[in-house]
């Protein structure tokens, strides 16, 4: 049987893959707990996120008739600095992104449906612009440690070096976000506005600068999970972030939206149950079909969303909403 | 900063339509042909807003009516070749009709087939959906969207292979019961799907009917108890309910219509975009359906109708204006690719500044007046600054 044979090395590639679904739900899910909105623009902020890092590396920018065609900085930081200042700026495109395409709508207590609505218009926005400025060519991925291995064995499973890292940067950050949410006076804070924002302003609490560091550790989460997944498939084009938005959102509903720990269980179950699907293959005789679960992959996180939905309409680790009279 | 509302709509409009209709590249008709199906895109995003429900579903409705026209006109109806004309194997009997043109009747049959399979997977979607609101629903609408894109591309599911793939000489191998990656009608008519028309206006005989029974059709509905019904379950669910609307039949209703009228978009769009695949159906599709409801807005019929044509307008303003020659190859870059850009500034700025769209609902009321009969008062006293 191939595919138990197989199945240590999908477990591992799941845990990557799955770490980077992890990672950028939470920036869906932290916007979500505090606000109750959902910031379409996050697939956006991970573009972003892995293009700063890759032009602060000194990468040389996509050929074309575009205004940074063939471009570079004179400069090339160290991977890591880059990563750290790549996911600032991105925290601050969010910043800004909150500052005109929510704030506005929420001073006025409109309609989620329109802060829905206009987070789209952001992200598309967000997205086309860098084809405008950059072109859409595939950009190599940057190196995070120069000159290492590309991968080892360990006990018949082939380790990618990217993929280790992606994961070990991702429990690094959630560890780090743990720890601002439950060890500091911020994150006591944040937790609070996210019970009830009206009583946490009454106490002293500024929500609005509450708000904004939130849409700043987000950018943050969004663009370290973008770069990670940049070192292993490359940057793919300006489009990379949309396929990774609707996973993460079917990541924060089945965890249980607005839920933390959900979201990093949810991320990474998707991310185990797709690679472990993409092995599946067997033979129907009786229909001559040869099934093959790699063509069904992308299709995986959402029929799992909709059989959670089914079961467990408030998600794995969520609770149940009490509608108020 | 408030702006006169009248002024921006009026200027936007305005500008968007005298853009459109001067900018070269384009026969009239097709301009027109595609308004319509721009139109119809906004009418199916809007039904799921009238009661409250945000559906990003449409792109899948939209796939089937295509897919249905491209089953039915593809693989189903055959063209004899020796006379030209066109017959419809009905297993007891075979229909013949003796004209060398693909038969319009067939395309009401497209139509209809299109509406009957996508109003099904809309009620088993809306059903899904019902225990949800808001952004689950949306989450589980882009889902089923990107599951039937997937499910359309496959070369086999279960016994069903499809038709055999003419290009391969061993005659094994199978396109895949919906075409697969090529879709249709792909490698099986080199020139395309058929065309049931002679000339390019001719389209708009189908499609501006079409569109003007639709729009009444939601006219009629919104007016009406449904109307009323959808109106009050989006206010306040729970109130709603205490008056006794039934929230779930009328979600689901919507829902319903909402895939029908994106069918019968995918059906009249498919015979002019000659080949249908499952490219057709993408999430950035789904923003451009629900910017042109909310761009119009949301509040009555005429908006998305409008917001509709002013999205799908300006796309191709977009694309034509590249085509003009002497453009510098910087200029043509940017304006070929700029469309999501535009597409996406239009949403936020209308959401901000705009939250109510292009076209009001006392708009309507003036163009198309309430019959107030019913509710004046008996007695001729009617109270002091009334209605």
């Amino acid at each position: 049987m191939s595919f138990v044979r197989n199945l240590p090395q999908n477990f591992f590639d799941g845990l990557s893959i799955g770490s980077v679904y992890a990672l950028f739900a939470l920036g869906y899910t932290l916007i979500f707990s505090i606000l109750r909105i959902v910031n379409f623009a996050h697939g956006a902020i991970f573009t972003i996120g892995a293009y700063f890092t890759y032009v602060l590396t000194g990468g040389t920018l996509g050929g074309g008739n575009f205004p940074f065609s063939n471009t570079r900085v004179p400069f090339s930081l160290n991977f890591w600095i880059a990563l750290v200042l790549g996911a600032l700026l991105a925290g601050l495109v969010n910043v800004a992104i909150e500052r005109f395409a929510f704030r506005p709508l929420r001073n006025r207590n409109a309609d989620t449906l329109l802060s829905l609505v206009s987070s789209l218009g952001v992200s598309l926005m967000l997205s086309n612009l860098i084809q405008n400025l950059v072109g859409s060519d595939p950009l190599p991925a940057p190196e995070p440690i120069p000159g290492s291995k590309p991968s080892f064995d360990v006990a018949s499973v082939i380790i990618q070096t990217s993929r280790l890292l992606t994961f070990a940067v991702a429990v690094i950050v959630m560890a780090g976000l743990w720890y601002l949410l439950n060890r500091t006076r911020t994150g006591k804070a944040l937790k609070a506005v996210s019970e009830d924002a009206t009583t946490s302003s009454l106490l002293g609490i500024s929500t609005n600068r509450l708000i904004l560091f939130t849409f700043m550790l987000c950018g943050v989460l969004g663009a370290v999970a973008g770069t990670m997944v940049s070192t292993n498939f490359n940057i793919t084009g300006p489009y990379m972030g949309s396929e990774y938005a609707l996973i993460g959102l079917a990541v924060i509903v089945i965890g249980g939206l607005g839920d933390i720990p959900g979201a990093v269980l949810g991320g990474f179950l998707l991310g185990i149950l797709q690679t472990v699907v993409s092995s599946i293959s067997f033979r129907i005789g009786f229909w001559d079909w040869d099934f093959s679960g790699s063509s069904w992959k992308d299709a995986v996180p959402f029929i799992t969303l909709a059989i959670v939905l089914l079961v467990r309409p408030q998600g794995l680790l969520g609770r149940a909403q009490i509608q108020k009279v | 900063m408030r702006v006169p509302r009248s002024l921006l709509s009026g200027l936007l409009l305005l500008s968007l339509l005298v853009g459109f209709s001067v900018v070269p590249g384009l026969s009239p008709a097709v301009k027109v042909y595609m308004l319509t199906a721009g139109a119809l895109c906004g009418l199916s995003a809007y039904l799921p807003l009238m009661a409250g429900q945000l559906s990003l579903a449409s792109p899948a409705f939209y796939l089937i009516g295509g897919y249905a026209t491209g089953m039915v006109s593809v693989l189903w109806v055959k063209e004899d070749f020796e006379t030209g004309y066109w017959k419809v194997p009905l297993g007891f009997a075979k229909i013949t009709f003796t004209s060398e043109l693909y038969p319009w009747q067939m395309v009401v049959v497209e139509l209809i087939l299109g509406a009957i399979v996508a109003a099904a997977f809309g009620f088993v979607v809306g059903t899904i959906a019902l225990r949800l609101q808001g952004i689950y629903l949306a989450l589980v609408t882009i889902g089923a969207v990107e599951i039937l894109r997937i499910l359309v591309l496959q070369d086999q599911i279960g016994p069903f292979k499809g038709p055999l793939d003419p290009g391969d000489p061993e005659r094994i191998r199978h396109l895949g019961p919906f075409g697969g990656a090529t879709g249709l009608p792909g490698q099986l008519r080199t020139e395309g799907m058929p065309q049931p028309v002679d000339f390019e206006w001719q389209y708009l005989l189908i499609a501006i009917p079409l569109v003007i029974l639709c729009a009444y059709f939601v006219f009629r509905l919104e007016r009406g108890r449904t109307g009323r019904a959808l109106a009050a379950i989006r206010e306040d669910e729970l109130a709603a309910s205490a008056m006794g609307i039934r929230p779930k039949y009328y979600k689901v209703l919507a829902f319903v219509l909402s895939a029908v009228f994106a069918s019968f978009a995918g059906t009249i769009y498919a015979h002019a975009q000659n080949a249908w695949s499952y490219r057709q159906a993408t999430f950035a599709l789904a923003t451009a359906m629900l910017a042109g409801a909310v761009v119009g807005g949301t509040r009555t019929f005429l908006g998305p109708i409008v917001g509709g044509m002013v999205i799908t307008g300006l796309f191709e303003a977009l694309r034509s204006l590249a085509g003009v020659d002497g453009l510098p190859g910087g200029l043509r870059d940017v304006l070929l690719n700029i469309s999501p850009f535009v597409q996406g500034l239009i949403m936020t700025v209308v959401c901000v500044f705009l939250s109510k769209g292009l076209i009001s609902a006392r708009l309507v009321d003036r163009l198309f007046p309430r019959d107030t009969t019913l509710f004046r008062p008996a007695s001729d006293a009617a109270p002091e600054g009334g209605r």
